[in-house]
């Protein structure tokens, strides 16, 4: 039981506190889950980000899902992807009854505000990435690199990066074992 | 899609279930799915949608549950959004939930943890493209930037400070300068 009332603290304060989506979260989800509560290793912390990658969904999403069910089976699962759910959704509820309709000037004033804060924490996720990655030797580095390439100039990796991801997969199954 | 016809609650959640089970990566993605989705709909007008984005983008957690409770509302008010959100979080939820046991017994296999490292190295390209996009131009947009910028790095990452306090004093900040500059 205790445990699932840390999931939904756990999973609460990252939901409240992921503004501007997906990758400007990675700080504060490496914090809580690595830092805070211990339930990942760094390694593990880069295993759930890469699986956050290749499956669909929201990273905070998928990062509770897995360490919901790492600490507590189903139950735990089910618990910290609702936390994830539900906070923004208060939150929005709140937001929604304060303003009675969506005030575009005041959300547009809002979000020049938050932009460089995003920016900061965008600079900070590739922290763990990157230094992993130079880890895990020479060949991953060279991937990495022949990838911001490919990124950045191939039309079809550029539509669809999650195909790039899974031939690095398979790539990396092979030279990294 | 039946033009005219205003979604119901099954018809929302089957719209967010069919997006959200094929993209990856979430955020800005999902809006652009979204709003192709609706792009042959007059139940619901350009200026309407916008309004909905703008307030989902303001609010924290991912955008594709702030959008999605937004839509079902429109729709069919509480009902609405509760179908919408579950068809957005459902397909992610059982995916990850169906590969966790899986990953969690063969983790140490060495094959598996070549995977891995392979998909973190193509994920570093990724954000490091991404990135390096966006903090450019939030940085070049104005030289102010780089102080709430510099106070987020250097507070979460060289302090270890909690990252909802960085996150807090910087916002203070900005605010702070707000009042200065517009008087």
């Amino acid at each position: 039981m205790k445990v699932l009332l840390d999931l939904a603290l756990s999973f609460s304060q990252i939901a409240a506190g992921a503004f501007g989506g997906g990758l400007s979260t990675l700080p504060l989800i490496e914090y809580q889950l690595v830092k805070a509560t211990g339930w990942l290793t760094a390694s593990q912390f880069n295993q759930v980000l890469a699986l956050s990658q290749v499956t669909p969904g929201p990273i905070a999403i998928n990062a509770a899902t897995f360490v919901g069910y790492q600490e507590a089976g189903i139950p735990g699962s089910a618990v910290s992807t609702l936390s994830v759910v539900t906070v923004p959704v208060l939150i929005l509820c709140a937001l929604l009854f304060l303003l009675d309709k969506a005030d575009a000037e005041k959300s547009r004033t809002f979000k020049d505000l938050i932009r460089p804060i995003v920016a900061g924490l965008l600079a900070l996720s590739l922290v763990s990435p990157l230094t992993a990655t130079a880890h895990n030797g020479f060949a991953a580095i060279l991937m990495l690199i022949f990838g911001i390439g490919l990124i950045r100039y191939c039309g079809f990796f550029k539509k669809y990066p999650p195909a790039l991801l899974v031939i690095y997969g398979v790539i990396g199954a092979f030279l990294f074992s | 899609m039946a033009e005219g016809i205003e979604m119901n609650a099954f018809q929302l959640f089957f719209f967010f279930f069919r997006i959200s089970a094929v993209t990856f990566g979430g955020g800005i993605v999902i809006l652009g799915m979204v709003k192709l989705g609706l792009a042959d709909r007059d139940d619901i007008t350009e200026a309407e949608f916008s309004d909905m984005l703008s307030l989902a983008a303001s609010v924290p957690g991912p955008l594709a549950v702030s959008i999605a409770w937004l839509l079902g509302r429109h729709y069919r008010g509480l009902k609405g959004s509760l179908a919408a959100v579950a068809g957005a979080v459902l397909p992610p939820f059982l995916i990850v939930l169906a590969l966790s046991p899986v990953i969690l017994a063969y983790s140490d296999e060495p094959r598996i943890q070549g995977f891995f490292k392979g998909v973190l190295a193509g994920t570093g390209a990724i954000i490091t493209t991404v990135v390096f996009d966006n903090v450019r131009s939030t940085l070049m947009s104005g030289w102010w930037n780089v102080v709430p910028f510099a106070v987020v790095v250097v507070l979460i990452g060289l302090f270890g400070v909690h990252p909802l306090i960085s996150m807090l004093a910087a916002f203070s900040l900005q605010m702070i300068r707000e009042r200065l500059t517009e008087r």
